[in-house]
């Protein structure tokens, strides 16, 4: 059992598997920017589809579509983050075990330093003035030694050898908090037309992370309010396009209020709203035979009237029993062409109107436009984890940092023999994982030093 | 006016950076290093020429070099030709490496006034201060992996080419080691600035878009550049790959990181698409 658990850690730690996770997920990405990303009904989708059919039918299987959603890509992620997970231990292991050597000679640098040393330094003097000289060249290469009466030990710049670990763990507090955000935030988009509102709940959304449910329960129903729509709005100088104004209410306590266009969103806790789209839209009511009150509504029309992109709406009713379902589509001259789409036996010819005036529709309803003006298409994200992962992000930037600027170096020395006056200096030096090629530069220091010659090897 | 000047002044790159292919390559070929010197100078009076187009046009429209492919391009040749001049500058052995890199800044140049030079607004989800952090890292990374790929060019050429006519030329670089030592570096100082230019990337995208990450071409290859960075520390400092594999790695990613900056936009639809218009 032992033994399992043994090889499993080897394996958990693994760098050799940490090539292979990161080459396998890396060439897997690559592969996947090749194939459109969407649902299988999105029209970037469906036009490839249509021009690679027999691809298709392999894509569409292995559902490479989606393919950062698949269960090959998620258990690979997963398998690198407890991967990266046991490298950030073993890290900070060795870091912790490199401090508290405290510049200790341990018996396993004794042994390297009697019979295998990095390399021999012949120095000129006695036993404590070549160790000082060893101290002056490592002082010149940012090291700090303290000289015993026949050794030396040097250590980099302490905080270095917290660098990797740092960063290590910092990518894998990132992979956590996105996996754990992922799994828990909901996105979706509200249309709101100017003046009106929406309340902050499932319909506002087009999809939830899995667990958003069962850890945090319901929605806000926070009041998403846009009590303006700025066309065209030119703000600090720069053209910023449609710009809504909006509010955030819990219940009549206003939480936040502010003009939302790119860059500039606006928050409420976790909750972000950013604008997405603008375009015309209308409130107006709706007088039904037989009903008891008039029914107000308000539509946005996403698309540009003035282009010909307007997207006609539908608003729903019943008459005498039966749905009837009418088409709105506002039109050039600052109108709005209704008509009938179903019941069959209704939908016979259209008409206009007006800001302020009434159509009057088959089956004696009236349709009255009360106001021709904008809506906004907001985007609407609850998102818990963005401040950490944002936390975890400057947490692995400043491990990254501190590993490149201060790479963690030990290096010892032990006087081998002292004849003629003359001293024989063995060195070792340990910084082949962060470092490679340090030893060779200090070697080449201390060679290049009067009164030094480095033996060789 | 000024348009005129920014135009001659980066034709007048153009030449110099011609000019000093010419020279570096016949300095190398015919092992003359006086011609080589006159190469490193030419490269020298281009960089100067260059960038006082930069500094006129960012004084004319008001914004940095980073939007549209003429100013991308711009900027990448002119960073490729900075770092070649500040290795030149600390090792002056390295001048045979002008051959690796003084065409190809005058390839992308000359592609680069080819195509409209008109000045795209700031405006929308570009006018944001995450856009010069974004850009500035984009650019040491790359400027960092440019230096890494000529160290690993200029190691691999010794190492393949000692019995060939101008492989004499090399035996005044560097040692391979010291060589493999200073890749090592420039490719972990890319790697941070590379990290860095995610992450900013992210926040602004999380600020102008509502999400943070959303798989789109030119976010997973910047991803994958990254990771194929990632791979070649892990492979040097975990698995012991020195000298000739870890230079072959470093040569292998260049090209990954250049088309995750300009071929990315180019072959895709990318939301990132208005940023590399022709």
């Amino acid at each position: 059992m032992i033994r399992v658990r043994r090889r499993l850690w080897a394996l958990v730690r693994s760098r050799r598997l940490a090539v292979w996770l990161i080459g396998g997920i890396t060439v897997y990405a690559m592969l996947a920017t090749l194939i459109p990303l969407g649902a299988a009904e999105s029209p970037d989708v469906q036009v490839w589809a249509s021009a690679h059919p027999v691809l298709e039918r392999f894509v569409a299987a292995t559902g490479m579509h989606l393919p950062f959603r698949q269960p090959l890509f998620v258990i690979a992620s997963v398998l690198l983050l407890v991967n990266t997970a046991g490298c950030s231990w073993e890290r900070t292991v060795g870091a912790m075990r490199a401090l508290g050597r405290g510049g200790r000679l341990t018996p396993g640098i004794l042994t390297r330093l009697n019979e295998a040393p990095t390399f021999t330094v012949r120095i000129e003097g006695d036993t404590s003035s070549a160790l000082h000289a060893v101290a002056r060249v490592l002082r010149e290469s940012r090291q700090r030694s303290v000289v015993g009466p026949k050794a030396l030990t040097s250590f980099s710049f302490i905080p270095g050898f917290l660098g990797s670990p740092l960063f290590h763990w910092g990518l894998v507090a990132i992979f956590l908090f996105v996996g754990a955000g992922q799994l828990t935030r909901s996105e979706g988009y509200v249309d709101v037309v100017s003046g009106g509102s929406v309340v902050e709940n499932e319909e506002a959304y087009l999809g939830d992370g899995p667990l958003r449910g069962p850890l945090f329960g319901g929605y806000t129903g926070l009041t998403i309010s846009v009590t303006d729509v700025e066309r065209g709005a030119t703000i600090d100088g720069i053209a910023r396009g449609d710009v809504p104004t909006v509010r955030v209410q819990d219940g009549g306590v206003i939480l936040a209020e502010g003009r939302v266009y790119p860059n500039n969103p606006l928050s409420v806790g976790s909750l972000v709203i950013h604008r997405k789209d603008s375009g015309p839209g209308m409130r107006g009511t709706l007088v039904v035979p037989g009903a008891l009150n008039t029914l107000p509504f308000e539509v946005p029309f996403p698309g540009d009237v003035m282009e010909g992109t307007v997207q006609p709406r539908t608003i729903r009713t019943t008459l005498a029993g039966e749905e009837v379902v009418i088409e709105l589509r506002p039109i050039k001259g600052a109108r709005v062409a209704v008509r009938i789409l179903s019941p069959k036996t209704l939908s016979t010819g259209s008409a206009t109107a007006g800001e302020g005036e009434s159509a009057k529709l088959p089956g004696g309803m009236v349709l009255t436009v009360d106001e021709l003006t904008s809506y906004a298409r907001l985007t609407v994200v609850n998102d818990w984890s963005v401040p950490y992962i944002y936390a975890a992000l400057v947490l692995a930037s400043i491990g990254m940092t501190i590993g490149l600027v201060w790479p963690p170096r030990e290096v010892y020395a032990r006087v081998a023999d002292d004849t003629e006056g003359r001293t024989r200096v063995n060195v070792v030096v340990i910084a082949r994982l962060s470092d490679p090629a340090y030893a060779l530069s200090l070697r080449r220091r201390f060679d290049a030093e009067s009164g030094m010659e480095v033996e060789a090897t | 006016m000024s348009m005129v000047y920014e135009i001659g002044f980066a034709w007048a790159s153009i030449v110099a950076y011609a000019f000093a292919s010419a020279l570096s390559v016949i300095g190398l070929f015919f092992d003359k290093e006086k011609v080589r010197m006159w190469a490193v100078r030419g490269a020298s009076a281009g960089l100067c020429v260059h960038s006082v187009s930069i500094v006129i046009r960012w004084i004319r429209i008001g914004h940095g070099p980073y939007i549209g492919f003429y100013e991308v391009a711009s900027l990448l040749a002119w960073l490729s030709v900075a770092m070649l001049l500040w290795l030149v500058w600390r090792y002056r052995t390295l001048s045979s490496a002008g051959v690796l890199v003084l065409p190809i800044a005058f390839l992308i140049m000359g592609a680069s006034l080819l195509v409209s030079k008109e000045a795209e607004p700031v405006t929308g989800g570009l006018a944001s201060y995450w856009l010069a952090i974004h850009v500035l890292f984009a650019n040491l990374a790359y400027g960092s992996y440019v230096g890494a790929f000529y160290l690993s060019a200029v190691y691999l050429l010794r190492e393949y080419g000692h019995d060939r006519r101008w492989a004499s030329v090399l035996d005044k670089v560097p040692p391979q080691e010291e060589m493999d030592g200073l890749t090592y570096r420039l490719v972990g100082a890319g790697f941070l600035f590379q990290g860095v230019m995610i992450a900013s990337g992210a926040i602004w995208a999380n600020e102008s878009w509502g999400r943070y990450w959303g798989w789109d071409p030119m976010e997973t290859w910047s991803l994958i550049a990254w990771a194929v960075y990632a791979l070649y520390l892990h492979l040097t400092l975990t698995r012991g790959w020195r000298g000739k594999r870890a230079a072959w790695v470093a040569v292998v990613s260049l090209p990954v990181i250049v088309f995750s900056l300009i071929g990315v936009p180019v072959v895709y639809q990318s939301i990132h698409g208005a940023y590399l218009k022709m």
